[in-house]
Order: C-alpha cells, then structure tokens, then sequence
C-alpha cells in the first residue's frame, strides 16, 4: 500500500457500485452488440452510395449553420468578457454584484441550448434566429464562468503594476489581464464554438434551420442516402474548425 | 517630501505588526536603500508610500499630501507621481518595449485615450526618448518576454519614467539579477535620481549596492527602525541589530 491508501479502495468501491446502478438504470446490454451486423447492414442497405447531387444545397445550409453557431459563440464571448470581470473575485467591486452577476451566469449555463431553442422557436418563430438566441444564452454563461475563472488565476504583479503608476480600476484590469489570459480565452471560445457546431444540429431538429434541420427532414423522409452526405459534411466541417482553431492558437501563444 | 508619523501596518488576521511606529522625512534628493531580513517589512514599507498597502495606525504625508484625506480619485494621481518598479518586474505579457512603457502614461490620461491608445506627439517621443534613455532603443518593438532580466527591469525604469515621478520606489528591484546586471541597474538608477532630483526609496539585500549607492541606509528588523545613517556609519554593530547575529 505504498501508492495507495485504504481511503482510495473505498472509492474504488463506489466508482463500481455507481457504474453498476448506472448499468442497470439505462439498460445497458451488451448482448444486443450482437445485432452489430445488422447496423452494418443498415448502413449498407441505405447510405451507400451517398446521394451527392444534394452536396451543393447542403454546403449553403451548412454556411447557415456556421453562422449561427459563429453569431451565438461571437456575441456570447462579447457579452462573457465584461460579465466574467464582474463574476471574478479579484476584479468585481462589489460583492452584491458579484455574487449576483455569478448567479445570473451559472442560471444561465444551467440551462441546456435545446430548452432555449424549444422556447425561441414557439417565441420568435421557426429558424435559425431562434437557434442563435439559445446558442447565444447557454454560452454567455459558459464562457462568463471560464473566463472568469482565468482572470482569478492570472499573475497579480501586472495588476498591481497598473496600480501603481495610477491606471483607473478599469484601465487596469483590462490591460494586466487580458494579455495573459488571452490565448487561453481564444481556446475556450474555439473549442465552445465547435460544441455550438454540434448544438447548432441537435436545434436543427427542433425547427432552428441549417443542417441540423436538414438531416431530420432526410431520416423523417427515409431519405437517407441524403443524409450520409449530411453526416460526411458535418464531420468535415468540425474537422476544420478544429484545425482552424489550432491553427490560431499556435500563432498567438 | 515623504513624512512618516508613527506609522502601523497590521495584515489581516496577523497577531503581529508587519512595520511598527515608523516615523521619519524622506527629502527630496535622498537616495534611501531599506536593509533588513526577508520578513523584517521592507516590502510593507515601500508599498505604504505609494499607497497599494493601506496603513493602520499612523499618518503618512507624500508630496504635500495627505494619502487618507484624498478621494480616490486624487489618490490616483498622487499614485501617477510616484514611480515602482518590482522583483519581477510586472510587465505586461505579450506587449511590446514600446507598448509597456506607454503603459506609464495611464495615470496622466482619461481613460478613453489609453484604451484607444490616444497618445500625443510628445508622449510618442517621450516613450522614445526613455527607451533610449535605459538603453533598450534596439529592442523597443520586441515583445517584452525576448528580453533578459536586466533588460526586463530596465523596461520596468523606463515605464515608471514616463510617468514622471517625483518619487522612484523600488521593491528589490534586483534581486532577481546577476551582481554585474544589478549594479549596472543601481548606476542608472542613480543617474536618473540626479538627473530628476527625486527622492528614490529601494529595498535591496545586498548591503554592498546599498553601501555603494546609497545617501542613506534605513534598517529595519521586526517592523522597526534599528537603523538610520549614512553608509559610512554603518558598522559590525549596526550590520548586527539590522540583521540579527543568528543567520538563517
Ligand atoms: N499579504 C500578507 N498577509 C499577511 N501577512 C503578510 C502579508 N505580507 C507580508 N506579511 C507579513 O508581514 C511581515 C513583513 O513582510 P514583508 O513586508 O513582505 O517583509 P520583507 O519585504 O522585508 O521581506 C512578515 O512577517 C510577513 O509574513
Ligand atoms: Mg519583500
């Protein structure tokens, strides 16, 4: 027991007994992998071969779902920024404020982006607008809390620097901790902007355009050669945000 | 120009006083170096004068003012007249040479012309002209994090000149440098004290800089003066009630 403590073993033991009850509660079977070959099948029988003649509408939708998982990740980080100043303890003022802009971000990240979007799309109609909005909510408290996070962590000598050559509070908070935080900030936002990808889909599916939208009218349909192409476009599109987003990363830090 | 009376500092949840009833004038034109152990309140001290340390007890007058009447307002630019530079010298990452010493100028502008970086003709050539002043004019649109120690803290100088002090406030300011870098540092520093006649107060640990520099030496042990004199009158004695005979 030189690694380990007797502590450690009952963790151990409640790791397994939460996996267990966890098992049991989504009826996870493995026997039914054994209908494997039927998947492949599936997928033999009816996305192969893939439908190509729909790529060139599907590459405008997926401009459309590119805007608004960008628009809903752009304004979320603009509105964040300011918010996590307010929701970090070393730079907020007050401690009312403080406390309540903490609580307004973690009411808003409590929320999933598909609740929102059931709410804007019977709200504010059908489209990716509705889609926007909930990307836009959910994130602001995302990105409110992370970043707010790296400005609690960031070296205090530049802030008191500032200080003392007589910055205002504002003045400088932003320059002593924007600068250090600021790569970290980038990959939070690219990394949140490829999850709104993903969202941006799922609210397809509950009236808020773009691809999303596209892939449920194609499985309602049984249009599934269709829906391959789908697949293939997605995958290619997070591929490349992914490599963008790594891309600038490696110019900035 | 600096008048301390009787003054305290007590951190928060401390059961001792960090600096005890220290009261005496700085004039203009003294260059003071601040000895004693880590732990003794040199840091505390220093940082009282520019007021990033609030006092207890006491009352502290900085260039004909009193820090605690003042709004905080006032107390900013009262602030904006003092320079400090640090250990670590507390540059902005990712900036330029250039850029941080523009920084110094935060004080002196409203807060609309730093953020779009609003600054005259004369601050430009300011900037330039201090760059030069500390030596660093072929590294001036080099971000700061290329730079060594010495060249760091010689940054550090020359953003504090831009803010055109009266007072030049130094927390260690290198004792994170080799001895040659950190003597060349004191010899600039002392130009620069002449040239602008200020009242300069710095923290160093190595009693040779402070002996060889300095037109007078404060020591302090346990948050108390134990110490006050021209380097001259510094002796095995003194060097004893300042530092205490056990090392550590
Ligand atoms: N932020 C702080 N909170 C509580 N105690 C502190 C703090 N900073 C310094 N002290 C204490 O105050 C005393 C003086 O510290 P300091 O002024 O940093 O000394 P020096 O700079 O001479 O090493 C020390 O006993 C130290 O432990
Ligand atoms: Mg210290």
């Amino acid at each position: 027991m030189i690694w380990f403590r007797k502590r450690h073993l009952i963790y151990f033991v409640i790791l397994i007994l939460l996996t267990w009850i966890s098992m049991d509660l989504t009826n996870f079977d493995l026997s039914k992998f054994i209908q494997l070959e039927n998947m492949i099948s599936f997928i033999q029988r009816s996305f192969i071969p893939p439908d190509w003649s729909i790529l060139p509408f599907l590459l405008r939708e997926s401009f459309v779902t590119l805007g608004m998982a960008f628009l809903g990740t752009v304004f979320a980080l603009l509105i964040g920024i300011p918010l996590s100043f307010a929701a970090a303890h070393n730079t907020s003022r007050h401690y009312f404020s403080y406390q309540s802009v903490r609580f307004f971000l973690s009411g808003l990240r409590s929320v999933p982006e598909i609740v929102f979007g059931l709410i804007f799309v019977v709200v504010i109609g059908l489209g990716p607008f509705a889609a926007v909005l909930a990307i836009l909510l959910h994130n602001i408290g995302v990105l409110g809390k992370l970043i707010s996070e790296l400005i609690e962590a960031a070296d205090k000598g530049p802030q008191e620097a500032m200080k003392s050559v007589g910055a205002t509070h504002r003045i400088g908070n932003l320059f002593s901790i924007i600068p250090q935080i600021w790569p970290n900030v980038l990959s939070h936002y690219f990394y949140r902007f490829e999850v709104a990808i993903r969202t941006s889909l799922v609210l397809g599916f509950v009236g808020g355009g773009g691809l999303g939208q596209q892939i449920f009218n194609q499985y309602q349909s049984f249009y599934y050669d269709g829906m391959a192409v789908s697949i293939i476009v997605i995958m290619v599109l997070v591929i490349c945000v992914d490599m963008f987003g790594s891309y600038v990363r490696k110019r900035i830090i | 120009m600096i008048q301390l009376e009787k003054v305290t500092v007590r951190y928060p949840k401390a059961n001792e006083d960090a600096i005890k009833n220290l009261s005496f004038t700085l004039n203009k034109g003294e260059f003071v170096c601040v000895l004693g152990r880590s732990g003794a309140g040199k840091s505390t001290f220093i940082r009282t004068i520019n007021g990033l340390q609030p006092i207890t007890a006491g009352s502290i007058q900085v260039l004909e003012k009193n820090y605690y009447d003042l709004r905080l307002e006032e107390r900013r630019k009262l602030r904006s007249r003092i320079g400090m530079i640090f250990q670590h010298f507390h540059l902005i990452p990712r900036l330029t040479v250039r850029q941080n010493v523009l920084t110094g100028r935060f004080g002196k502008k409203k807060p609309f012309q730093n953020l779009l970086g609003l600054f005259t003709a004369e601050e430009k050539a300011l900037v330039q002209h201090y760059i030069e002043r500390v030596g660093l004019l072929p590294f001036a649109d080099r971000k700061v994090e290329q730079l060594s120690g010495g060249q760091k803290q010689r940054v550090g100088i020359a953003r504090s000149l831009m803010q055109e002090p009266d007072i030049f406030l130094g927390d260690e300011p290198v004792a994170s440098l080799d001895p040659n870098t950190s003597r060349s540092i004191f010899r600039l520093l002392q130009s620069i004290h002449n040239e602008k006649k200020l009242v300069s107060v710095l923290n160093v640990h190595d009693v040779s800089l402070a002996k060889e520099f300095a037109s007078r030496i404060i020591g302090l042990n346990k948050g108390e003066v134990v110490f006050d004199g021209t380097p001259s009158e510094l002796n095995s004695k003194t060097y004893e009630m300042i530092y205490g005979s056990d090392e550590h």
